[in-house]
């Protein structure tokens, strides 16, 4: 088995129970392993990144001639590539790969504002899951309100249907089934016990 | 091993819940997805195939704390199965047999780990890998991904 050095990475290589910084393995694969500080026995299975040190950014190529395209940003380093959101040319430095593409540092900070790159996504709201929450357990507590978190979810529902759900492509398609059906029968029946206490009001009132 | 498209995920396996959260693990094109979600919102997590570094893992004691749960439910029911005599007796017998059921599912499932991706900068756990048996069978499906991602870096350990 080839034998690696122990590299700057390697220092958080740490006992899944005491968290204390162990020596990590030198070579690639499956291994077993014993904490020296609270004895707990661990498996880890390692691999080549481990031992191949941190990954290095490549810096710009110098401009060698003047009629050479620069990059947007350096203007004293070599083209590399073109953004290909903007156009821009980009040094290799500036050369930003996500999702297949190649995109400046620009557009990166303005797609991760607008949340136009899928890949940076850390949270998405569940639109059905709140949609639920509204009809099934906000009536609980607030009842008299239940007709208006009946409309709030049939809202959330239409926000569900316009806007992508999971980054993981997983349509919440039940919760919005029993979400609808509920949200429905809360405002019919809400509706209909409004009816019947305003008759039973207007019957009393008029009787002598 | 099919190459995902960009923006589409696998399911693997392992599923973990804690407190009102479930824990799910995807894989991606170019990275594994963890996602801890609950009826609000989803939370994401990437650790990209070239900066995986290594799977540390530990056996915990859940498995056996559930264990002693379910057999605390099983000698509960069963003793006010023994101790009523009418046909009621029968409800509690089979609410005993339900949590033997408990303790024999819990034990094909396989043993409890904690499992932990080490990158260059972090040391997360993955809260959807719960049992051996899992991580196992994730390993297997994942590791020609991350062989493929790190080749280079598997040249330059050896050189």
């Amino acid at each position: 088995m080839p034998v690696g050095v122990p590299t700057v990475s390697a220092t958080n290589f740490l006992c899944p129970k005491c968290r204390k910084a162990l020596v990590p393995p030198t070579a690639p694969g499956p291994g077993a392993s014993q904490c020296p500080r609270c004895s707990t026995i661990f498996e880890y299975e390692v691999l080549p990144a481990l031992l191949a040190g941190p990954r290095v950014g490549i810096p710009g190529e110098a401009l060698v001639d003047a009629s050479e395209a620069s990059c947007f940003f350096h203007a004293e380093k070599r083209a590399a590539i073109a953004c290909e959101s903007c156009g821009r040319f980009l040094c290799s430095l500036c050369d930003l790969e996500l999702d297949g593409r190649h995109i400046c540092p620009s557009c990166f900070s303005s797609g991760r504002k607008k949340g136009t790159l899928a890949n940076l996504d850390q949270f998405r709201i569940s639109w059905p899951g709140l949609a639920l929450l509204s009809v099934l357990v906000l009536p609980l507590g607030f009842y008299p309100f239940t007709p208006i978190f009946a409309a709030c979810a049939l809202v959330f529902l239409g926000i569900a249907w316009r806007k992508p759900g999971s980054v993981t492509g997983r349509r919440r398609i039940f919760i919005c089934l029993l979400a609808t059906v509920l949200a429905v029968g809360e405002l019919i029946g809400s509706a209909y016990l409004g009816r019947a206490l305003i008759r039973n009001f207007t019957s009393g009132s008029a009787a002598p | 091993m099919a190459a995902l498209p960009h923006n589409s995920y696998r399911k693997l396996p392992g599923a973990g819940a804690g407190g009102f959260n479930r824990y799910s693990l995807w894989l991606g094109a170019d990275h594994l997805l963890s996602v801890g979600g609950s009826l609000i919102g989803e939370r994401y997590r990437r650790f990209y195939f070239a900066d995986v570094e290594a799977f540390v893992w530990r056996r915990t004691k859940a498995l056996w704390l559930r264990v002693a749960f379910w057999l605390a439910c099983v000698a509960g029911f069963a003793a006010l199965g023994w101790f009523f005599d009418s046909p009621v007796r029968f409800v509690w017998f089979g609410l005993a047999a339900l949590f033997v059921f408990a303790v024999v599912w819990d034990f094909l499932r396989g043993p409890s780990v904690a499992c932990f991706v080490k990158t260059a900068v972090q040391f997360e756990r993955l809260y959807s890998l719960n049992r051996e048996p899992d991580l196992r069978k994730l390993l297997t499906q994942i590791r020609p991904h991350l062989t493929a991602a790190q080749a280079a870096a598997a040249q330059s350990a050896v050189g």
